[in-house]
């Protein structure tokens, strides 16, 4: 998906608007897009779920960078898709950065994260599959959000 | 821990309405839900706060910044800190 300037401000205020539908406290008032010199584009949002808790425990962000793909547009490079949920000491998280890392070392673009609790965790980074955009990374996070018995058993570690 | 999803059922009693209803508003995308199978569907209890309050999403401003450098967009996981494999 290819996006202009003004088309990343909508995918942004989309993102933000679906957030609100599903319940969830955004961090302050304007949204920003950061501008580095060099073009890339940076979105950042984050929010809460309500737990239960005042302040809720459970923060959800979506980050990505877009990069310049030709004149006045803009391709999603990086993402990070990330759930922290306090209350059941659960994290999970859907990345793509690094790239060139990880396809020299695991043959991959994408990988995941899960610990329970928080800073346990089988292997550094689980085989993931892609997260076709922040809509979709939106849905993957309040769905581990909403299961009962979170747990990273099922997920394989990636290897050489 | 508090309950974090209502089933089709569930959403329509505290509705009021029909199981169709709330499955045809899950359909139209009116009510977010998580699709977990075909026959499961999971919908989120603030999703369901949030429809049933009758609020909509707020309009926001997006403003832009202009920076140097992008930020690392996982700083938690520096590459320069990744084991060798």
């Amino acid at each position: 998906m290819r996006l202009t300037d003004r088309g990343l401000d909508s995918h942004l205020a989309g993102i933000a608007n679906l957030l609100d539908r599903y319940g969830v406290s955004l961090d302050g008032g304007a949204l920003t897009v950061e501008e580095a010199t060099a073009g890339a584009r940076t979105l950042d949002i984050r929010g809460f779920l309500p737990d239960g808790r005042r302040p809720s425990r459970a923060v959800l962000e979506i980050r990505e960078t877009w990069l310049p793909a030709g004149p006045g547009v803009f391709e999603r490079a990086e993402y990070v898709y990330e759930l922290l949920d306090g209350e059941r000491d659960f994290r999970r998280a859907f990345h793509l950065h690094d790239r060139d890392w990880f396809e020299r070392h695991f043959l991959v673009v994408v990988h995941e994260h899960c610990e329970r609790p928080i800073g346990t965790e089988r292997c550094a980074h689980y085989e993931g599959t892609p997260v076709r955009d922040a809509f979709a990374g939106v849905f993957v996070l309040v769905d581990a959000w909403t299961t009962d018995s979170p747990e990273c058993s099922s997920l394989r570690c990636l290897r050489t | 821990m508090a309950q974090r999803w209502y089933s089709i059922k569930e959403a329509a009693d505290r509705l009021g309405v029909s199981h169709d209803t709330v499955s045809r508003l899950v359909e139209r995308g009116e009510l977010p839900a998580i699709r977990v199978s075909k026959r499961i569907v999971r919908i989120p209890v603030p999703a369901f706060e949030f429809y049933a309050s009758g609020r909509t999403p707020t309009q926001r401003r997006v403003v832009r910044r202009s920076v140097e450098q992008p930020r690392p967009i996982a700083p938690e996981e520096r590459i320069s800190d990744l084991a060798p494999v």
